[in-house]
């Protein structure tokens, strides 16, 4: 793994999912968008070590807060983290290969990680959003179709990112 | 033995991630808020690149301490569009009732406003059967009624939630007036009745001794009791010898103001016996 490319591009993708660039293509009305780091980080999780993993999952879900709206941090560190780490310890069960079993992935991720945030959003400041289960299944079905395409861009730095495409089954190889 | 290792270290790791994450949810909001603030602030115009959202991207709702059922929110919002109503009403009086006192001379006196109900014109009576929005425990029978800046009658009865006002012009209508004129100093003083078809007349004025002209005008005479300077009522539009006694005038008046065709009017209280809202 070569963590400054890597920096690099969780950079992108927080300046895409944070911008108004990406309104381009959010939905009229609620203007629900998909969720680019939450699918940067089933990738990266897809292709990284357990331990590699974990810290990732955590890193990107505090970019993640960071890069929020609101000045509150800690729900989405915790649950990108928590099922980050869940995901990287199913990965011999999961199978991400197919663009299928990716937006399936993907779908199942987001309500998961971003219903837990909201949980946690409401648990902290006492606030919900509204119209917060449209937008949760909204986003969570926007991310699953759009994530297969945005895995595919992301498969393409693979060797770039010192990451490499890991066997279903057997140890993990990291290449330096 | 590796492998336990490296287990209990992802174990390890992870808790400590976990605590990590605790704790950023557990700071106070004011703690953390100058990264997303500094985030935003450093990437403002990187951010800014694309269209803007058409709608805010997480709306906050109310807590439940801020919010009240349904059917407290029907009540309340019922409530609410009530007073809104009064307060409009009240604003709509207040805004005649300044504008009856503008048209009045000197500061007038405190007016009781009211809605004219309905207009009796007959050959015997002419007459205003009007409600007044303050009630009418400061009513009595002789105070002066003012419609659109001028003096249109006086009360004649006063019941329980509505007055009658008969005009200047009825046919059993007597009140003093005073005759003025633009360059004389004083007035005439007479006694105007009402003719029953919507003008009033002056007699009894000598014509040696008074000079009368068309287009003088007539006052309601001011009154400790009822009234506190003169307001106007009428033209005179006709000067002529008096049939019955040649030495005397004939003195028809015109109103100025068309006392059927209103809605509201103000009703004169010089000693209100209370503060009139």
């Amino acid at each position: 793994m070569r963590w400054i490319r890597f920096i690099v591009v969780v950079f992108l993708i927080t300046v895409l999912d944070a911008g108004n660039l990406l309104n381009l293509i959010a939905t009229p009305g609620l203007h629900i968008r998909p969720d680019l780091l939450l699918i940067a980080m089933v990738f990266f999780v897809s292709h990284l070590d357990i331990t590699h993993a974990m810290t990732v999952s955590f890193f990107l879900g505090f970019v993640a807060d960071v890069s929020g709206e609101l000045s509150i941090l800690g729900p989405y560190t915790l649950s990108f983290g928590i099922f980050g780490s869940l995901l990287c310890q199913l990965r011999k069960v999961v199978l991400v290969r197919r663009m299928l079993y990716q937006a399936l992935t993907i779908f199942v991720m987001a309500l998961l990680i971003r219903g837990l945030a909201q949980l946690l959003l409401m648990v902290k400041a006492q606030q919900a959003g509204a119209n917060v289960y449209v937008i949760l299944w909204g986003t969570a079905a926007y991310s699953a179709v759009f994530g297969p395409f945005a895995w595919m861009i992301l498969s393409g730095l693979t060797d770039w990112l010192g990451l490499r495409e890991r066997p279903r089954y057997g140890p993990t190889r990291i290449r330096h | 033995m590796a492998t336990n290792q490296r287990n209990i270290s992802r174990a390890s790791l992870f808790v400590v991630l976990l605590l990590g994450g605790f704790v950023l949810l557990m700071l106070p909001a004011r703690y953390t808020q100058f990264l997303t603030e500094g985030f935003h602030r450093a990437l403002g115009p990187l951010l800014s690149v694309g269209r803007p959202p058409q709608v805010s991207k997480i709306h906050l709702a109310p807590s439940d301490k801020e919010v009240v059922s349904q059917e407290t929110y029907n009540k309340l919002y019922t409530a609410y569009r009530n007073t809104y109503a009064q307060l409009l009403e009240i604003q709509q009086q207040l805004s005649t009732l300044q504008r009856i006192r503008a048209g009045l001379p000197t500061p007038g006196p405190p007016l009781v406003l009211a809605r004219v109900s309905n207009a009796i014109v007959t050959a015997e009576e002419r007459a205003l059967l009007v409600v007044p929005v303050s009630g009418t425990e400061e009513l009595e029978q002789g105070q002066y009624v003012i419609g659109s800046e001028a003096v249109i009658g006086t009360l004649s009865d006063v019941y329980k939630s509505s007055v009658r006002v008969r005009l200047a012009t009825d046919a059993k209508h007597r009140m003093q007036v005073s005759i003025g004129r633009t360059g004389r100093s004083g007035y005439i003083q007479a006694y105007m009745h009402g003719q029953g078809d919507g003008t009033a007349r002056i007699v009894g004025l000598s014509q040696k001794e008074y000079d009368v002209r068309a287009g003088d005008a007539v006052y309601a005479a001011a009154d400790r009791e009822r009234l506190g300077t003169e307001v106007i009522i009428g033209d005179v539009t006709e000067v002529r010898h008096d049939l019955d006694n040649p030495l005397l005038w004939d003195i028809r008046v015109m109103p100025v103001c068309q006392a059927e065709r209103l809605s509201e009017v103000g009703i004169v209280v010089m000693h209100p016996k209370q503060e009139i809202k």
